[in-house]
Formats: structure tokens, sequence, C-alpha cells
């Protein structure tokens, strides 16, 4: 394991540094009351107190809108052209190890098959430089799915406090080894790193210990399709879609033309499969007109549907849904529910 | 790296109106190399775009043994079908594919077809049912049934005259109770009570349905007394879809991605499926 430590007094010259190397750099910043990420242009912007920014960092692998074709019209004629994609070397500072994971998640769908080249090309762009979470939230349940943390999936560099304002600085990609190589001159090294780290990491354990496996939670959404647990469970949903707007997995979208005489654009926007019109048919028949069906399609498709296509759950335990579900509904406490039932069935 | 959502350009050849509403198009690629290396087996869809207003699935309706072009067959119903409609000869449209899967012709070499279609869901048992009297000596006998709400409702109507005047193929036409005109020759009643009345033979044969979710769940039944079994029977599911092409989420059914998996599936296949569509 690395013994290379950065302080945090340091991070402006690795900000610097990154931004005289080309990249651009998002960090969490506080804007409007919240935290969202951010394009900096100095560490003075970084808010360093919230765990998690709102939004999710999805939107700089996968916008919310994008153009992804544009066209011409003139004299009853048309000529359709790529558009300039547009993806700056980006390093994520400060994202957690969930949000980090989750663009690992994205991964799965944006290649099986088709290589889905406006995704790609962006991600292929990103570094992650994700910050350990010292002490996670009450909404957070990143160990019930598989993750930690400190978990090291999908980050570039981790950074984690191991001692007051000095942060283990190791570099798990080539990229990371590249920005390592930028700020080679800030790092200092600590002794017995790995201790310190163990230590660290129970620490930010001891506030997960109550989040339960949910590894039964699969093995009864494979027979419980039709439940009346789905209606009960859900009856309060709102059908507003936050839940999917902010999840950093959530990867559903829309493809629409937007144009006028002269031309136009193609464009491909988030959607949400707890819209009525997501699956609603031209004929008129519409196979999720209820909402609990709409609910259960999102808890199916990450619990069990994603798995079984792609082995991996399409959830990151960030709990952004929880925390900003305007009615509470908890998918914590649904799939808790869930793992009660199929153990005691 | 390709733009996987880029359509090709396709001059609009043939406009014909097949029913109200309804209309048919010969589609030619604009891009010659696309002209002469296009392949796609019967049963694939696309997505059919009208620049300004958006894309739109539908299968491809004329079958691969005919090279050259593509045809294609909708309802106008909304924003990008009544845009569609308003297109006429010579105008470009956009097309890519062809996506998801297809009927597996040459398991069914050597046996009896039965296609069952209703409606608008003739289109994409007209690519098989082609594809198939194109190399007619391959397979056995073919029967077709086929139901609309009205007369005026069928599609295709020249070339139901044509398979009717074939001695190769056995077609039986039948409308809705209501929807016959004073000179109808066919069979009025559903397509479910027709089957009954007509009893094909279930032995070494196929069955292809394609109608709308109601004619679909009371002709399963029917096909069941009469001796097929679930592999035997074929259908296709449309559900909502987007982007074609396993991304954006919306054709699922369980862990079945239509847009992929499917158009076409078994009965059996179906059976396994959640309820959900």
């Amino acid at each position: 394991m690395t013994n290379s430590v950065l302080k945090k007094e340091n991070f402006g010259k690795l900000v610097d540094a990154l931004l005289g190397a080309g990249w651009r750099v998002v960090a969490p910043v506080k804007e409007a009351k919240k935290t969202w990420f951010r394009e900096i242009k100095s560490i003075d912007e970084m808010d360093w107190e919230t765990l998690l920014p709102t939004n999710s960092p999805k939107e700089f692998l996968f916008p919310r809108t994008e153009p992804i074709l544009q066209y011409r019209f003139s004299n009853n004629q048309v000529t359709v052209e790529d558009v300039d994609l547009e993806s700056p070397k980006t390093a994520i500072l400060g994202s957690r190890p969930c949000d980090a994971a989750s663009s690992e998640i994205l991964k799965s769908i944006f290649s099986w098959d088709y290589q889905e080249s406006f995704f790609w090309e962006r991600r292929n762009n990103i570094a992650f430089i994700s910050i350990a979470c010292k002490s996670p939230a009450t909404t957070c349940f990143c160990t019930s799915v598989g993750l930690s943390p400190v978990s090291p999936v999908g980050s570039d560099i981790l950074l984690t406090e191991i001692e007051p304002d000095v942060f283990l600085f190791e570099p798990l990609s080539p990229v990371g080894e590249e920005i390592a190589a930028l700020i080679a001159q800030e790092l200092g090294t600590t002794e017995a790193a790995e201790e310190k780290k163990r230590e660290f990491t129970e620490n930010a354990l001891k506030d997960l210990k109550s989040r339960r496996a949910l590894d039964k939670v699969k093995s009864w959404l494979d027979e419980n399709f039709e439940n009346p647990f789905w209606q009960s469970a859900t009856e309060h949903c709102l059908g507003c879609g936050i839940c999917t707007f902010l999840c950093p997995t959530c990867h559903c979208f829309d493809i629409v033309d937007e144009s006028n005489y002269f031309k136009g654009e193609r464009r491909k926007n988030w959607d949400s499969c707890q819209f009525a019109n997501f699956t609603l048919h031209a004929s008129g028949h519409n196979p999720r007109e209820m909402r609990f069906k709409r609910y259960r399609q999102r808890i199916m498709h990450k619990f069990k549907y994603f798995p079984d296509r792609f082995d991996k759950i399409l959830c990151v335990g960030c709990g952004r849904c929880i925390q900003y579900c305007p009615v509470n509904l908890d998918i914590y406490e649904i799939l808790s529910t869930i793992q009660t039932m199929a153990t005691t069935s | 790296m390709e733009n996987i959502y880029k359509p090709h350009l396709v001059r609009i050849e043939q406009k014909k109106q097949e029913a109200p509403d309804t209309y048919s198009f010969r589609l030619v690629f604009v891009d010659e190399k696309m002209r002469e290396n296009f392949q796609f087996r019967a049963g694939q869809f696309g997505e059919y775009s009208v620049f300004g207003y958006g894309e739109s699935p539908f299968c491809i309706a004329s079958p691969p043994t005919r090279k050259g072009y593509i045809e294609c067959c909708f309802r106008a119903v909304g924003r990008v079908t009544k845009a569609l409609m308003d297109k006429e000869e010579g105008d470009y449209i956009g097309f890519r594919g062809p996506y998801g899967n297809y009927f597996p012709i040459e398991k069914f070499y050597d046996k009896n077809l039965l296609f069952i279609a209703g409606g608008i869901a003739l289109p994409p048992l007209r690519s098989v049912i082609w594809n198939v009297l194109d190399l007619r000596e391959r397979f056995g006998e073919v029967t077709i049934l086929y139901g609309a709400r009205t007369v005026a409702d069928m599609v295709y109507k020249n070339e139901l005259q044509l398979w009717e005047q074939r001695p190769d193929v056995k077609l039986i036409q039948t409308v809705d109770p209501g929807g016959e005109t004073p000179d109808w020759k066919g069979k009025v009643g559903l397509v479910p009570h027709v089957l009954k009345e007509i009893s094909p033979q279930s032995e070494n044969t196929i069955a292809l349905v394609c109608g709308p979710p109601i004619m679909i769940k009371f002709t399963f039944p029917v096909l069941k007394d009469l001796g097929f079994s679930d592999e035997v029977v074929y259908t296709t599911l449309e559900n909502k879809m987007k982007c074609g092409l396993g991304k954006c989420g919306r054709c699922n059914i369980g862990n079945i991605y239509v847009c992929k998996d499917g158009p076409v599936f078994t009965l059996s296949q179906i059976n396994r499926m959640p309820p959900d569509f």
C-alpha cells in the first residue's frame, strides 16, 4: 500500500496543477442553500462540509439533455450531421466512493452489444478523485449493496483522512498515477498507513453498523412480482420522479426532436420510469398505468432485472432518493422489509 | 466511435394508403452502398424518423428476399406518424436498423405454417409470408387467417387478392360483426372464433400470431385446444421504445429487453415473463 499523503492545505495546489494541465475540475460547491457538483476554478469554491452534493456526478457522464445529431433543411432536402461532442478532460474532486462506483455500473448498460459513443467519450475523459467518507449520513446504505465508505471501485485516486487534515493519497489507475505525478512535490509520507486506514474504516463503518445486508432481497423479488406489498408500501408515492433524477445509476432516457423551419436537433433527455407516459403505447394501452407498478419497476430493475442481466446491483446506496423524497418514501426501508419477509417466509 | 443514433437517409419511392389513416411506404436508401449491402431478417424492426418530429419504431414489412428497398406500414396516431403521413413520394426520411431478433425461418422448413393476423398487425407477418412464398418449395401448407374490424380497415388489400388466387395458399379473411359491407365475401366473426371454426390441424405446424393484445389473448387458448404446443406458437410484442438498442430502458418486461431479445417470442417464452405488458 502507498504511504503518500496530501495535506488539506495543499488541495489548492492539486486543483491548480489539474487546471494547469488542462483539466476541468468539478467539485462540491454550495449554491442556493444546497451543494452541487459544479466546475471550480479555485479550491476556495469547494464545500468540504456536505457529505454528498444534491446532484450526482452522473450528469458529467450522461448530461440531462444533449444533442445526438443535427440537421438542416433546404429545398425539400435534409442534411444530417453529427454534433461535436464536448468532452473536456474532467477531474471530479470530492466525489464519494458510491458516486465513483456508479460510473462502473453505467458502463454495463452503455457498452453491452452497442457501444454508446456519447457516454464513452465522456467516461474516458473523467477522473474520479474520491474522498472516503469519515461519517456517513443516516440515509447512507452503501454497505448493504456491497460497497463501503472506503471502496475503491471506479475511483482513480482515493483520499482518506487518516489524521486531521491529512489525506492518504492512493492512485488506483493509470490516470490516477498521471495526476499524482502532477503534484508529486506536494505529497508527503506517513508511517503505518495501513493501520491508520484500518482505523478510519472501522470508525466510518460504525455509523453503518445498523444497515443490514440485503442478500435475500433478490430471491424474494424473483418470486414476488405480484404481491400486495407493492401497493401498500408505495401508496403515498407522488410519482414525481426525483428519485430517478438524483440517482447516480438511473439511466433511462427519451429521444426527442427540436427544430425550426431551417434546422433542428435530435436530443437525448433524461426520462423517468416513474412517469405514466414512460411506457404509454400509441394505442393508449399502458403496461404500467398504476403508480405502484412503476415503483415496483424501479425496485425490480435495480435489484433483480439489472443483476440478472449484468450481474451488478443498480444501486450504490448513496441515499439521495431517501433524502430528497417529498413523502419520505425510503428505499432502504422497503428493501429492509423485503429482507425480513424473505428471511421469515 | 460510431454514433449509434444516426439514421440513414431513405427516399420514399412509393406511398400507398392501405386503410383509413394507414399508409405504407417503399423506401430506398440514398447511399448506394447501403442499398446494396443492407440485410435484415423477417421480424426485425427499425426506427423511422421525420426530422423535426422524432422517431417511431415499426417492423420492416417487406421480405428480406426482395432486395433494394424496404417497406413499412403505419397508422397515423401520434406526432411522428402524423408527420410521416404528410410525407410524399420523393421525400426523405430517416431509418436506423435493423434491430431486434427475427422469426427463425430455417426452423420452419418442411413445416406447415399458420399465420394469424389482426388489423394493422399484418405487416410483420407479411414480411414472413412473402419470405416463405418466395421460397415456396421449402415449406408445407400455408394458411393465412386475417381479420380486421371492418372491410375498410384491412391492409394490403391487393396482396390479399394475390394470396387468395394462389393455389398454394389458403386465405381466410374475416371482419368483426358489423364491419362487413353488402358485397363482403369473407367471414364475419372475431379472429379467435373463426380460428375455432376452421380448426386448422396442428400436426407439424407452426403458428405465427400478430394482432392487438385482446385478439392475441383469446387466440392462444384456441391454439392450445387445437393441439399447438407453446414452443411452436410465435408472436411479436410491441412495447414503447425509443433507442431500439437496449439502452433507454423503457421496453423491458422483467429482465427482457423487447428491443433486443424480441420483438419475436414463442408463447412459452412469454409464459415465463412477469405480467407487465
